[in-house]
């Protein structure tokens, strides 16, 4: 393979996976915003929620979307990146 | 036996001709060259499949209307009606397409098959086709040897069709010489019983050749040179409908019984039609007449008022069977009835799926539910519960507190019927697919394996489990008893969260399966683990549990919570289908173990 084959692979390549990224960051902000929904759901009801034990779960609920949306936002910032 | 004899006395039959006459010959070839092209064009519209023509075909089967166009459209590209059928069978035995969206398909099939006789009456014979088949060819085979997959497929496509212009052209040219030194018009037979004799010739003909394709070429082009008579030749193109429908039968005997209700949907299709056909020919020769006439078809040009009969016995064989085609599937549905349910017996496995990447993953995701379906049913009673209890009882915590009952069965014994078995064929199907599969698919089947692993070892963890629960199940300690409860009651909840989520996506198959709710359900898993372990102490040192009683509950609580890992580990696994794009992208953001458990510290 000579120099201008090899350029020509990479330029192919590169675009290929820039593409890829475009996707996926695409899909995972559409989780995001899932996740965002789902946290002010957990909010709202456990401002009203009286039983504790059904506030533990909320609360457990809320780390666990909270959790997911910094993860999220991770892998979207290292996607742009 | 007979296929034994058959093959020889086609051979015995070939050779003589070929010594007999160079005209036979000639036409032989021209066959012979003509089921070539017809391979290479099926080999090279296989090279689509796994993207667009599986995307287009579940997008367009909802509706019968949609599934009769599809079977039209898809067989006048590829002119072949066996290939549809071939398709049409991997995609209901891996549970892709409804029975009646299959029908549906075969039935447009056949009237798309009849363009087929058009092409070479209409323009085939008019025409040096030998000329357009050179250069095809030529093109064909360059782009057949490129790397590109979809190059090659171009290439087998138009290398195909050159094949199958030289092939019309030998045919051709074989029945105009033939001609000059015989007569086979003179064999013809007149009134009904030449319409059943060459009504059988034809689905011979077919049935040997496994193309009614082929057989109508032939057809048309013995009719071009007068070698056979008009009504003989309409007769022949009723018996090659009828022989095609073996190819169906062949291609569903490897398939599962969606497969061969659908191959039977073909047989009756046709055989239907057939019947319609030899009963009524003289209105439809009236009718293809009229139709000749308004199209400008000359009287006597009885090649192309010969593809106009093939197309109108088709439709009106569609028009008289659509309304019926509830009826049928239902009527097919008790005729090839359902296997009893046997949970160890691999339900969407067959050989059929495993011709496209789509099916393959498809059947595989399915039998994977398929075996987590039979795991939930020996976990349910090795922790002495009923399913029904899991999935419907109202107040789940109760029902666990209160349900004392030892459900008595030899876990082994089950374990190694009901799910080593169906673990061991998805094991062996996978490794079949992927020595045929393109290698984008490999992870994916990679993921499905390792899922099926995490099944299994879930089952093994509560063989351990069980032992010691049985006991304490029973025991006057209420203290042990709580805790076991506590555990049967978190893998339970699990399930049953698994499998409300599941018939949530079931009802709604538009709707993403919510994985990433389960990952509480983890966290949950891992306070529960710790909380066990500060429970353990505090009984202890209150001698409410023996030192027995403690390590028992150790071990069992670290069984009970690698189940709940795997369960859960492999229900999001086989929710994030690779078509559903936002569950492929909610995979991602899935918590791994070492989150979930930085997360459950965070809160210690």
């Amino acid at each position: 393979m000579n120099l201008t084959e090899l350029k020509k692979s990479l330029t192919k390549l590169v675009s290929r996976e820039r593409k890829g990224k475009k996707i996926k960051s695409k899909k995972i902000a559409k989780v995001l915003d899932g996740l965002k929904i789902k946290e002010k759901r957990f909010r709202k009801a456990l401002d009203k929620e009286k039983s504790n034990k059904v506030r533990k779960e909320l609360n457990l609920k809320l780390k666990v979307v909270r959790a997911q949306s910094n993860k999220a936002r991770k892998l979207l910032k290292q996607l742009e990146d | 036996m007979l296929k034994k004899i058959i093959l020889p006395v086609i051979l015995v039959i070939l050779a003589y001709g070929f010594w007999v006459s160079p005209d036979f010959k000639e036409i032989a070839a021209g066959v012979a060259i003509f089921l070539f092209g017809m391979l290479f064009l099926e080999e090279g519209f296989r090279a689509f499949t796994g993207g667009i023509l599986e995307k287009l075909l579940k997008k367009t089967t909802d509706k019968v209307w949609k599934s009769l166009s599809f079977g039209i459209v898809a067989t006048t590209i590829m002119q072949s009606s066996s290939l549809v059928s071939v398709i049409s069978i991997s995609f209901i035995s891996a549970g892709l397409i409804s029975l009646v969206a299959g029908i549906g398909i075969i039935f447009g099939a056949n009237i798309g098959t009849t363009t087929g006789a058009w092409l070479v009456a209409g323009f085939g014979l008019k025409v040096k086709i030998s000329a357009y088949a050179m250069p095809m060819l030529a093109f064909g085979i360059i782009l057949a040897f490129q790397k590109s997959k979809y190059l090659k497929g171009v290439g087998s496509v138009l290398a195909g069709l050159g094949f199958l212009f030289l092939g019309i052209h030998h045919m051709k040219e074989g029945f105009d010489a033939f001609r000059g030194s015989f007569d086979l018009a003179a064999f013809a037979v007149e009134g009904y019983p030449g319409l059943f004799l060459f009504a059988a010739i034809g689905m011979a003909a077919t049935v040997v050749m496994q193309s009614s394709h082929a057989t109508l070429v032939l057809i048309i082009t013995a009719l071009a040179a007068s070698q056979i008579s008009y009504e003989n030749a309409l007769a022949l193109a009723i018996g090659a409908n009828l022989g095609t429908t073996i190819t169906a039968i062949i291609g569903s005997m490897s398939s599962n019984v969606e497969g061969k209700r659908l191959a039977g949907a073909h047989l009756i299709f046709n055989v239907i039609t057939g019947l319609i056909a030899i009963i009524f020919i003289t209105q439809f020769v009236a009718v293809v007449d009229w139709i000749s006439l308004k199209v400008g078809i000359a009287a006597d040009n009885y090649t192309l008022k010969l593809a106009v009969f093939h197309t109108v016995f088709n439709v009106v064989g569609v028009v008289v069977m659509v309304p019926f085609i509830y009826t049928l599937a239902d009527s097919l549905c008790k005729f090839f009835a359902e296997p009893k349910e046997d949970l160890a017996e691999p339900k969407y496995l067959s050989d059929a799926a495993i011709d496209f990447p789509e099916t393959v993953m498809e059947a595989v995701r399915k039998e994977a539910w398929h075996l987590f379906d039979s795991a939930f049913q020996l976990m349910a009673h090795g922790m002495n519960l009923h399913r029904t209890e899991i999935l419907e009882s109202e107040d789940l915590e109760k029902t666990i507190n209160d349900d004392r009952e030892i459900h008595e069965f030899d876990m082994d014994a089950l374990y190694d019927s009901k799910v080593k078995v169906l673990y061991g064929a998805i094991v062996h199907f996978i490794s079949r697919a992927q020595s045929s599969l393109p290698s984008e698919f490999s992870e994916e089947l990679y993921r499905f394996r390792h899922t099926a692993a995490d099944i299994v070892e879930c089952v093994k963890h509560i063989k351990h489990f069980r032992k010691n629960a049985t006991e304490y199940l029973v025991s006057d300690n209420e203290y042990i008893r709580h805790e076991y409860n506590k555990i049967r009651l978190q893998i339970a909840s699990i399930l049953r969260e698994i499998y409300r989520i599941r018939a949530a996506s079931e009802a709604d198959p538009e709707q993403t399966p919510d994985i990433l709710s389960l990952d509480a359900y983890k966290l949950e898993a891992e306070h529960s683990r710790h909380e066990m372990t500060l429970e353990v102490d505090a009984l202890l040192q209150n001698q409410s549990i023996t030192p027995h009683m403690a390590t028992s509950l150790l071990n069992d609580n670290s069984y009970a919570e690698g189940t709940a890992r795997n369960l859960l580990n492999s229900a999001q696994a086989l929710f994030a289908s690779h078509e559903a794009l936002v569950a492929d992208a909610e995979q991602e953001v899935v918590l791994d173990e070492d989150e979930i458990r930085e997360l459950s510290t965070d809160q210690a």
